[in-house]
């Protein structure tokens, strides 16, 4: 499968989640910030833009339906060998999970419900580090 | 909340007979009136507790009044539990008529069993003075405020849609309820809380995140569950209203 990049110029963030709210409380900001934005409404959706787009950051739910976000973190890594940054999004803020996310090459994690200033601050950290 | 006073809107009159003889049998005040047109008037000018109405009348059908009821009357009429009164099975579609606002449905040839299990339902979820008095002190929209950026068209989207989708959310957890679907309550909840959180429903949150912990842990108290769907439902209907005074007020 041919894998398509995108040359607006902007940074293009995959935002997978499948709560119609939250998924517009985020674009909302992120958009407003300049970046070029994609969605996926569910974990295959997820995967399937993953495998045949490029993006310079994805931002996952953990519990979504078909694949979760550390199965997501899991095809990035594993399977596609890509480093694209990975923010994990979820309400399960217990040590275990936010380890186990790291553990599979997450690269941040932040607890819902969180300021979209904060993903905003956090994004542009990630884009930061890796150039 | 008691319901005392109904309107019914039926736009024929062999239907209007039959709920004309049915209410006469119970103890409810009734008006029936045969026009969409006139659901609106009687409403502006008298206090009814429930709406029963036939999807398909002259000048604008039971969907459209409904609409217009829902967005442009102020509190409590905007809040008035609607049936959809319907003649055929294909029009009971639950999953529409609840995004469209009403919250039960019976048919036009309905029974004094059917009205009294009816207005029992809507007795139940509609929200009473304890809970709404709880509900005030544990409403905050200052995170949604800020999450929007302070954008009152935004927040009028967002909560347009929360609008549009939580009854759809309280059917699904009920309908898994009675399937004992724990996994699928867990799963809904979850999700639920998270919106709830953005907007500021903090009781409502309370109840949502208390029903997910529940069926995580395995205490599958059905009754409880199913007592705690009801009470967040409640803490929605009344979370709602204060979210649009909210906006309006911005």
């Amino acid at each position: 499968m041919a894998i398509r990049s995108f040359n607006s110029g902007k940074k293009r963030i995959l935002v997978c989640e499948d709560d119609e709210m939250v998924i517009n409380v985020i674009c909302y900001k992120l958009e407003k910030d300049g970046y070029d934005i994609d969605k996926a409404i569910d974990g295959k959706q997820a995967a399937d833009k993953i495998r045949s787009n490029v993006y310079d950051i994805l931002i996952v739910d953990m519990m979504m339906p078909y694949m979760t976000g550390l199965e997501i973190t899991g095809l990035v890594r594993n399977e596609l060998m890509q480093s694209t940054p990975i923010i994990i999004l979820s309400k399960i803020g217990i040590e275990e999970t936010i380890l186990k996310a790291f553990e599979m090459g997450a690269d941040d994690y932040i607890v819902k419900p969180f300021s979209p200033n904060e993903l905003s601050v956090r994004v542009k950290k990630l884009l930061t580090l890796k150039g | 909340m008691k319901i005392e006073r109904i309107l019914l809107a039926i736009g024929t009159k062999m239907h209007r007979e039959n709920a004309d003889k049915v209410l006469r049998t119970s103890n409810y005040q009734y008006r029936i009136i045969s026009n969409s047109l006139d659901v609106l008037s009687v409403l502006e000018e008298d206090l009814y507790h429930a709406l029963f109405i036939d999807l398909e009348m002259e000048k604008g059908n039971g969907i459209e009044v409904l609409k217009v009821i829902r967005k442009h009357f102020s509190s409590p009429v905007n809040a008035i539990p609607a049936i959809a009164l319907f003649t055929s099975q294909e029009k009971n579609n639950a999953d529409f008529l609840i995004a469209n606002g009403f919250n039960w449905s019976v048919p036009m040839n309905f029974t004094i069993e059917d009205l009294n299990s009816t207005i029992s339902w809507i007795s139940n979820a509609e929200p009473d003075t304890e809970v709404v008095k709880k509900s005030s002190s544990d409403i905050n929209f200052e995170f949604f405020r800020q999450c929007s950026g302070n954008d009152k068209a935004f927040m009028m989207d967002m909560a347009d849609l929360f609008y549009k989708t939580y009854p759809e959310t309280i059917q699904r957890l009920k309908k898994f309820h009675s399937m004992q679907d724990w996994k699928m309550i867990y799963f809904e909840s979850h999700k639920f809380s998270a919106q709830l959180a953005y907007l500021g429903l903090k009781e409502a949150y309370d109840y949502a995140d208390s029903i997910e912990t529940i069926t995580e842990q395995g205490f599958l108290n059905s009754e409880m569950i199913y007592e705690r769907i009801l009470n967040l439902e409640k803490s929605c209907n009344f979370g709602i209203i204060e979210l649009d005074k909210f906006i309006r007020q911005l």
